[in-house]
């Protein structure tokens, strides 16, 4: 098992060292992308971004350091950090925060000269071991003045956690382990420094978001545990599938983790909204974002943004209640970037800020760190589905604007696939039970925006929707014709 | 061109040195001069640090024996331009800045044997040092060090300019919560972020952090950062100050730090609460440091440890036993303690000293 891990790494490095596109292959019309120039003398692999009530954009990065950009000119607000993977910046009052490996820092520069000077511990009350995969991720706030974050698992493959401490809080053989207190928790602080255990079951889950209506969502890359990359909404004391975890969980604590089967971890688990198909759209996400610009961006309102950092794309995911909870669809974007996409921030004027590394995993976008913006146009529309929607008896599809109505209007010209995933201890999962359809009947709009297929239900699958053969009114095709749709309920 | 050439004279040369970029190192590792002549030895600064050349009497171990005494100088170093006082150094140029030079003119010793020549300042001599061949046989080549161009050894190492530097990272023989504090001059610290206390120190250059970065595209980086110099022991015992009772049971929190311009760094922690900002510099009277204390509100009767071997322990109030200093209510509000390496020759450990 092992072996195949390890082979699997290198073929992606060499996919990663042989691959240099220019420029993305998919970019929907009406979008830009801009590349922002570094200064030789910066390193900035991000770990986050985040603006600044005045609109000035801040950096945090790998390296440990904090930078200040606006249009052009750099300035360097903190340094010495450790691995720097999150900021949070309050809208009202500027005040920072920073998330680095050992601890939530607030970095307040008193005498106001534009530096830090004050690194002000707020909370590190999380384990933390040499293990180098220990990240720590977040800070993102609640209306209250709760702060969030997620930990990182404890790397446990021999001779790569460059560590002794490798070999703890594996379950069932799993990669990944449990070195010290509250790895693969989601966390939350609340506004008077107290650490809380939010929710378990984390495996490696670097990035997290908050919504306006204050939910929170993560997202976890594919492995032990995880059959494929996935975004999760975190609620307090979910369990969402990683055991390791549990070694903190109250509910567990004297109980040998090992002898719990998987079954009984899948029914204590909450399944993902989404999941990333493996290497097809996702191999390791970053960052998911919320569009909430006010249409600034496009017709994606209320969309998630993720970033994925080997494969260097942006997707685009639109979510739906079902059942009460939540599941939805995810696209491709913008495809691939210049570097893996780990972060993701809107500008007060929608541009989207994309934050880059590479180093370490390689991406496919081939530089080792960068930025870059896209932006909207404000006027075109992009041919693109909006959403895919589940309804009793099939899907309802609505697009950004009006599609050939006699090639939609044919059920022949809908390619859909399902397919589920194992839930196990081994790392990744295939695709099970793979079955392909056309729907058994199509209704088209008046106005050509919207159909509704009827086709068979399966829950706990992916629904894979290949829309190729279909274009607009206008004969514009479709940048991204797939769409995922993970269907873990179905309506009653 | 570094090296030797012949001056005017059969019994005059002149000796060009120049120091390598970033590597601590002079562009020269020896040469060589007939006894009795006139040397006119140029030291050209092309560096970007600080750097001198003293002369020294014959002796494998002359080299750090003098920077350590040269370090040991404390507040007077500068003023002494890192010139210990004392028969071993023979020769010396001045401090020179960056860009700077100087030549000083001296007769070569009568008698043949190898002379070292050493940078005293903080850190320098574990890497910056050579040899003067004094011998009757002596021709006019000098030996160039061997790179002269920045290495990829070379290329993560922080250096310590004129402001002190903060790192938090793994660090080689530190614990997970580590910050590497590098101070200008050479003295360099560990604070430990999740015990709240100074670790240990080490004097020279400050910091590889290419582990921690990752020198390589492929590089995941997270490993553990090398320190650049020498380790010295500040008598790790654990978490030092115990509040009331000589073993309390405390609850220790690390608060933060702040770091400013050119003002040594401050350490934030509670104990029990209480919060207490620690002052470090480094001492004046040799290898080590000095804490300051200073308690938001009065603790009361406290108790300090070190582990007290091969050190010399001082403290502004109190009474030491061993490695124990006792501080009784009310004076405990703000007090030093001062953690220096016992000099080499001196085989006892003296008895610690109370500062007046």
């Amino acid at each position: 098992m092992k072996t195949a891990i390890f082979s699997l790494a290198t073929a992606l490095c060499i996919s990663a060292a042989t691959a240099a596109p220019s420029a993305p292959v998919r970019m929907p019309a009406g979008y830009s992308l801009e590349t922002i120039e570094i200064p030789a003398t910066i390193t900035l692999g991000v770990g986050g971004l985040a603006f600044t009530p005045k609109g000035d954009l801040m950096i945090c990065t790998r390296e440990g350091e904090v930078w200040r950009y606006r249009e052009g000119n750099w300035s360097r607000f903190a340094q010495g950090l450790h691995e720097a993977l999150g900021l949070y910046i309050d809208p009202k009052t500027s005040e920072v925060w920073v998330m680095q490996r050992p601890e939530l820092t607030k970095l307040v520069d008193e005498d106001g000269d534009g530096k830090a000077d004050l690194y002000q511990t707020v909370n590190a009350d999380w384990g933390l071991t040499d293990n180098y995969h220990e990240y720590a991720f977040g800070p993102v706030r609640d209306d209250k003045g709760n702060f969030y974050g997620t930990l990182n698992l404890t790397l446990s493959w021999r001779g790569w956690a460059r560590s002794d401490r490798w070999d703890i809080g594996r379950v069932h053989d799993s990669k990944m382990g449990r070195d010290a207190r509250y790895r693969g928790w989601c966390f939350q602080v609340t506004p008077e420094g107290k650490f809380v255990p939010f929710a378990s079951g984390l495996r490696s889950p670097a990035g997290i978001t908050i919504n306006k209506r204050g939910e929170i969502f993560y997202t976890d890359n594919q492995g032990d545990w995880n059959c494929t990359s996935t975004l999760h909404h975190v609620v307090q004391g979910r369990f969402y599938g990683h055991p390791s975890s549990l070694a903190d969980h109250p509910d567990f604590a004297g109980k040998n983790l090992d002898r719990i089967t998987e079954e009984e971890y899948d029914h204590l688990r909450y399944r993902p909204a989404i999941y990333l198909p493996h290497q097809e759209l996702a191999s390791s996400p970053g960052e998911p974002i919320f569009d909430e610009t006010g249409g600034k961006f496009g017709p994606f309102e209320d969309q998630v943004f993720i970033g994925d950092q080997t494969k260097s794309n942006e997707m685009r995911a639109w979510l739906e209640k079902v059942g009460g909870e939540y599941q939805g669809v995810v696209f491709d974007f913008v495809d691939p970037l210049q570097c893996g996409v780990v972060r993701n921030r809107f500008a007060p004027d929608g541009s989207l800020w994309v934050g880059q590394t590479g180093r370490g995993w390689r991406s496919i976008g081939p530089k080792t760190f960068g930025l870059q913006r896209i932006r909207w146009d404000g006027k075109t529309i992009p041919m693109e589905m909006h959403s895919v929607s589940l309804t009793k008896t099939g899907f309802h599809i609505h697009f950004t604007k009006p599609v050939d109505r006699q090639a939609a209007g044919n059920t022949a010209n809908y390619a859909i696939k399902h397919w589920g995933y194992i839930y196990q201890a081994e790392y990744g999962s295939p695709k099970v039970g793979l079955t392909e359809l056309s729907p058994s009947a199509v209704k088209v709009s008046s106005d050509g925006s919207e159909v509704d297929l009827e086709l068979p239900l399966v829950k706990e699958q992916v629904y894979q929707f290949n829309l190729n053969n279909i274009a607009g009114a206008d004969g514009a095709p479709m940048t991204n014709p797939i769409g995922y749709y993970t269907l873990n309920r179905l309506r009653e | 061109m570094p090296g030797v050439t012949p001056a005017h004279a059969a019994d005059e040369q002149a000796v060009k040195i120049g120091t390598l970029h970033a590597q601590m190192k002079y562009d020269v590792e020896s040469f060589q001069v007939k006894p009795g002549t006139t040397v006119h030895l140029t030291l050209n600064n092309t560096d970007e640090m600080q750097h001198n050349l003293l002369i020294l009497v014959p002796g494998e171990s002359k080299p750090l024996e003098i920077a350590q005494k040269a370090w040991a100088l404390g507040a007077d170093a500068v003023r002494k331009g890192f010139v210990p006082d004392g028969p071993d150094v023979l020769f010396h140029t001045r401090v020179l800045d960056p860009q700077q030079s100087d030549t000083i003119t001296f007769v070569a010793p009568e008698k043949e044997g190898d002379y070292p020549f050493v940078c005293t300042l903080p850190g320098h001599a574990f890497s910056m040092k050579g040899m003067m061949r004094v011998s009757k046989s002596a021709t006019t080549l000098a030996v160039k060090a061997t790179s002269a161009t920045e290495t990829a050894q070379t290329k993560f190492h922080v250096h310590v300019m004129d402001e002190p530097m903060v790192i938090r990272a793994f660090v080689d023989g530190g614990p997970a919560r580590s910050i590497s504090v590098g101070l200008p001059g050479g003295i360099n610290y560990l604070f430990d972020a999740g015990e709240c206390y100074v670790r240990f120190g080490w004097f020279g250059m400050f910091l590889d952090v290419g582990p921690n970065v990752g020198t390589s595209d492929g590089d995941r980086g997270g490993g553990w950062c090398r320190i650049l110099g020498e380790k010295f022991e500040l008598g790790d015992s654990g978490f030092p100050i115990s509040i009331g009772d000589r073993d309390a049971k405390q609850v220790v929190r690390f608060a933060g730090y702040r770091l400013r311009g050119k003002d040594v760094p401050q350490f934030f922690f509670t104990i029990d609460g209480r919060r207490v900002t620690q002052t470090i510099r480094p001492a004046a009277t040799g290898v080590g440091l000095q804490s300051e204390f200073e308690f938001e509100t009065d603790p009361g009767k406290i108790f300090f440890y070190v582990s007290p071997h091969r050190l010399q322990l001082s403290s502004s109030v109190g009474t030491w036993h061993d490695g124990r200093l006792e501080v009784p209510a009310g004076e405990a509000r703000k007090f030093t303690v001062t953690i220096v390496r016992q000099p080499k020759d001196e085989t006892k450990p003296k008895t610690p000293a109370v500062a007046p």
